[in-house]
């Protein structure tokens, strides 16, 4: 299929051209992460054997930690850095004259960023914690368990990187410089807005249901608002069956639902935005 | 092939071009020439849509470049000022990107190379800027795009490097491509562009072959500097004053593109009412 808007042909040259620009970076980072991983694993075996040896095996999950935080952390850098191209000197003309529509230049990065380093990570850390595994084994004899790649948990994970990665990919080419940082502040800085928002719908909706009390340690003087009964009687307004359970319901429903059309929404803005870029 | 009509175009606190008319036909090799500031680059980027137009309308080979669409980045190369290339070996870089282009020729780029004495085993970021911008120049020339769009091609090249870039460039130019170039280094690109654009405050205030300018304007060397305010133009120089006059007779003279320029940018009304009334009188 070929047209202005999409050609597989023209998106694939724009996926080499990725993997091209970044493999020898992507393979240095590769190395310093399995070593880290390889290094740290063994020393904590080491730390079990001279310190707690009853409690072999070790702790369990250690590779799935690793993987969590590589794939949030490095992928939000990474992803921030996506769109960096567009905003140096040269190479932003280079970039934006580059045969390719603007969408498939959009799903080129978003493709590079979201499931392929999201999947690329989990396959890495994997055969990381194997080798790992392998050396913890031969050396002290026991290890900290495999990483199991369909671990819910990793799946989980890997489900919310890819909803919040958007954000990132956004920031990458909204902002021309620090985005990963300036992106992160405006999470922070949404986040505490969207938290204020509800504490204070939640103190008026819930009113009722809350109460002053007075605190009775010695020296002191004052209290602090709480649930009355110790949040047992909200419990009761939301129990199933009620008005308010259904409410909820509802609310959870759409909730839950923007958290999954956020992604899209943001990835139609972050093209509009590259559309719209200039240079 | 790129058609340009009341096009408005400005930065935030600098409005450039205002109801700009431009119409550039292929087969030739244009000149963009204006001062510093005069929105040179920016043309150059508005027509390729790394700059996208306020008001008006910009038509390149029936595309609209605000859009960028695949097909017109295609057939539209932009060798910017600003050079960019990637840390890959150059043979790398044709593997490349050249499939990005339909009509590129390995043929071309080879005897290109060959005639800027380029290898393709080193890195291109380990090249000096001069040799880049070689690189490049080739690659664009090689990459058959019918629109060619160079910001200051010669700045960087040594001597035997511009005369190269000129005979590349006079070789490589089809019937079916626009090449416009942008520059200030009029002397490296003499017997080369033609017709010149001259860009003034935002507006065209010059499009001509150099044929129709020589036709039109003749340059003498006077003792004495014109005060009876016949001449469009004098500069002192060595031993007297180059004078730009009305050529009412006919006469065949080597009108230098440094003079033109200056002759257009200085007195700009009177060159184009000269221009205005041999068309009018050329009509009646």
């Amino acid at each position: 299929m070929t047209n202005g808007f999409w050609s597989t042909r023209r998106f694939g040259r724009l996926m080499l051209r990725e993997l091209a620009a970044s493999y020898r970076a992507l393979l240095i980072a590769m190395a310093a992460v399995a070593g880290v991983v390889i290094i740290t694993s063994a020393l904590s075996t080491l730390g079990i054997v001279a310190m707690s040896p009853a409690s072999r095996p070790g702790s369990q999950g250690i590779y799935l930690g690793y993987f969590v935080n590589l794939l949030f952390l490095g992928g939000f850098i990474i992803t921030s850095l996506s769109f960096r191209e567009v905003w140096q000197n040269g190479a932003g003309i280079f970039y934006l004259t580059l045969p390719g529509s603007t969408f498939e230049k959009l799903l080129s990065k978003l493709l590079m960023t979201s499931v392929g380093f999201g999947v690329g990570s989990l396959v890495f850390m994997t055969a990381v914690a194997a080798v790992s595994e392998g050396i913890d084994y031969l050396i002290f004899g026991f290890g900290h368990g495999f990483l199991n790649p369909f671990d819910p948990a990793a799946l989980t994970a890997l489900v919310r990187y890819l909803l919040i990665q958007s954000v990132f990919l956004l920031g990458s080419i909204w902002f021309r410089r620090t985005a990963f940082v300036k992106t992160a502040l405006w999470i922070v800085i949404f986040g505490a807005g969207l938290a204020a928002v509800f504490a204070t719908v939640g103190r008026f909706a819930f009113a009722n249901h809350i109460v002053w009390n007075n605190l009775q340690a010695a020296n002191a003087q004052g209290g602090k608002w709480s649930f009355s009964a110790n949040g047992k009687d909200l419990l009761q307004v939301f129990a199933p069956g009620t008005l308010a359970y259904a409410r909820l319901m509802v609310f959870k429903t759409i909730a839950t639902v923007l958290c999954y059309a956020l992604p899209v929404a943001i990835w139609l803005a972050t093209y509009f935005r590259l559309r719209e870029t200039e240079v | 092939m790129i058609e340009i009509k009341n096009m408005s175009f400005g930065y935030k606190r600098q409005k450039l071009f205002k109801d700009l008319e431009l119409s550039l036909q292929a087969g030739n090799i244009y000149g963009l020439l204006g001062k510093n500031g005069a929105g040179k680059t920016t043309l150059l980027k508005l027509i390729c849509g790394l700059r996208l137009p306020q008001a008006g309308t910009c038509n390149v080979l029936g595309f609209d470049p605000a859009e960028r669409p695949a097909h017109l980045l295609e057939d539209i190369c932009f060798i910017s000022e600003d050079l960019h290339v990637p840390p890959i070996p150059m043979a790398s870089f044709v593997k490349l990107y050249a499939p990005f282009y339909p009509r590129f020729s390995q043929a071309a780029l080879l005897e290109y190379t060959a005639e800027f004495e380029l290898g393709t085993t080193k890195k291109l970021t380990e090249l000096s800027f001069g040799q880049k911008k070689k690189f490049l120049l080739a690659f664009g020339l090689a990459s058959g795009c019918r629109i060619l769009l160079m910001d200051e091609p010669t700045n960087g090249l040594d001597i035997p490097s511009k005369s190269q870039f000129r005979r590349l460039l006079a070789r490589a130019g089809g019937t079916d491509q626009v090449i416009l170039i942008s520059t200030h280094q009029v002397r490296d690109m003499e017997n080369l562009i033609d017709p010149i654009i001259i860009l003034d405050q935002g507006k065209i205030i010059f499009q001509q072959p150099l044929q129709e300018a020589a036709a039109r304007m003749k340059t003498t060397i006077e003792r004495e500097e014109p005060t009876d305010g016949s001449a469009l133009y004098a500069e002192k120089t060595l031993g007297g004053y180059v004078v730009v006059r009305a050529n009412t007779g006919g006469e065949e003279t080597n009108l230098d593109l440094e003079t033109l320029f200056n002759a257009v940018t200085t007195s700009g009304d009177k060159v184009q009412a000269l221009f205005a009334r041999t068309t009018a009188g050329k009509g009646a």
